[in-house]
């Protein structure tokens, strides 16, 4: 089994498989572009800081597991997930999508739709730390068209 | 590939692309998509994306669905107006056996089942049922009950055609006629269920009585019809009816269920059950009857046993 690099954006390396490293489809597409023999191979990935590409490490070992059953790795997934506070979940997302971890990014983009659905515009600018950039006429506008959300008898 | 950012900097949920924004939107529902659009600007186009509304419109019937809509001028400007429009109007399928349409808030997939569809005891005899074509109906053709002894109506869907993980619930819609009788203070039988499997009943009444009437006479012996004379003006005199004869046991519309609500498009619909979809195949059998009671009854006219999902808030 060949191993790699990862270096993260704020430099820290990371050893993997390569049964590890291919659940991202970037990587694998990498190691096919530039396969080489050699334990050498240093993968820079500049978008993705130490800790979180750490984390994503962790996720990946627990998803190539054979000793796990699929409702450990699930158990584990729902610990992982609650324990994450929304920054991170967003940077998690960001990575997953930057590298292209499929079952991560629905995870991850799973878990901050949970938090927000069935919340007002307020609560989840609250959630997520986001501003508005409507104009209050802009926003009464999209509130009118969308109208039907708020006033289930009109349509 | 981007500029590496700062390393201790967090990244704002802001920076997430829009692509990842339209992901996670689309793991919530379409009522929580729309409310979304009005958080920011990047929140809006994620929200009115065709990918994400196009994951909420069904796979099948894209050819009903088509023929349905090709006479409308100018086509949709996008997947969310056809979405709304499919929660709207109704599109026939299965040669007109059935509509479909879309729970607005869900998503969730909604059925009618036409009369002619339905099983219908002696609908087939003119002195019994009537087939009629008034203007405005949803199917070809409706079903009037002119006046039966013997009410028996059935309908059934696969349940592969529902959403899965849903809570449904059954309905007749219908319309009293001028020539109504039969059913002012009495029940008839309603289930819903898997065929095959023990299917609980429940009473509900088909006719819009005070509230109070019933409450002072939660369920009426069944002998009681056995002396009906069958017009409403005969019933409305009966109000005396002994205190003893009526049982403890509370009138189903208590707990707002088994009496007729009016629909917004002017029929009635009474629930007939409900049925939590749990993604098992089978055929899920709807039933309206009163064959016990040995009274007529007449002036109904049937639109459909809709099925739709349930809403869970008020």
């Amino acid at each position: 089994m060949r191993t790699f690099q990862l270096k993260s954006s704020d430099n820290k390396i990371f050893k993997v498989s390569e049964e590890i490293a291919i659940q991202s489809a970037v990587i694998k597409n990498f190691l096919e572009d530039f396969g080489s023999d050699s334990d050498e191979i240093v993968i820079p990935l500049p978008n993705v800081r130490g800790r979180i590409l750490e984390m994503m490490i962790e996720w990946m070992v627990k998803h190539v597991d054979e000793e796990l059953t699929k409702e450990e790795v699930e158990d584990w997934e729902n610990k992982f997930m609650n324990d994450l506070n929304m920054e991170v979940t967003t940077e998690l997302v960001m990575a997953a999508n930057y590298l292209e971890v499929i079952g991560l990014l629905h995870r991850t983009c799973q878990s901050i739709a949970d938090h927000i659905s069935g919340k007002s515009p307020e609560e989840i600018r609250r959630i997520l730390n986001i501003t508005s950039d409507f104009t209050p006429e802009e926003e009464a506008e999209i509130r009118r068209q969308n109208g039907w959300v708020l006033n289930p008898s009109t349509n | 590939m981007a500029k590496p950012r700062p390393t201790a900097a967090a990244v704002g949920f802001s920076a997430l692309p829009e692509g990842c924004i339209a992901h996670i939107l689309s793991f919530t529902s379409p009522q929580d998509v729309c409310r979304f659009a009005s958080v920011s600007s990047t929140f809006r186009s994620a929200a009115d994306a065709d990918d994400i509304w196009e994951r909420f419109l069904p796979l099948e019937y894209g050819a009903e669905i088509s023929d349905a809509l090709s006479h409308i001028f100018p086509p949709f400007a996008s997947k969310k107006e056809l979405y709304l429009h499919l929660c709207r109007f109704p599109v026939l399928i299965h040669c007109g056996a059935k509509s479909f349409s879309l729970d607005k808030k869900t998503g969730k997939k909604c059925y009618m089942i036409s009369p002619r569809e339905l099983f219908i005891v002696w609908g087939d005899a003119p002195r019994y049922w009537r087939w009629t074509s008034p203007p405005g109906a949803r199917f070809g053709e409706l079903a009037e009950l002119v006046s039966v002894c013997w009410l028996e109506i059935r309908g059934k869907i696969e349940t592969q055609m529902l959403s899965p993980c849903t809570l449904y619930a059954a309905y007749l819609v219908f319309k009293p006629t001028t020539s109504n009788y039969g059913f002012q203070h009495h029940p008839v039988e309603v289930t819903v269920g898997l065929v095959g499997t023990e299917t609980p009943k429940q009473s509900v009444y088909l006719d819009v009585v005070d509230r109070e009437w019933r409450q002072r006479h939660p369920t009426l012996l069944r002998g009681s019809g056995l002396f009906n004379l069958g017009r409403r003006r005969i019933i409305d005199t009966q109000v005396a009816v002994p205190r003893e004869i009526t049982r403890n046991d509370a009138p189903a519309e208590d707990c707002g269920h088994g009496v007729p609500k009016q629909r917004e498009d002017g029929w009635l619909e009474v629930q007939l059950g409900e049925f939590f979809h749990n993604g098992v195949d089978g055929e899920l059998e709807m039933s309206v009857s009163e064959v016990k009671g040995g009274y007529w009854k007449g002036g109904l006219l049937i639109q459909g046993v809709e099925i739709r999902p349930k809403a869970l808030i008020a």
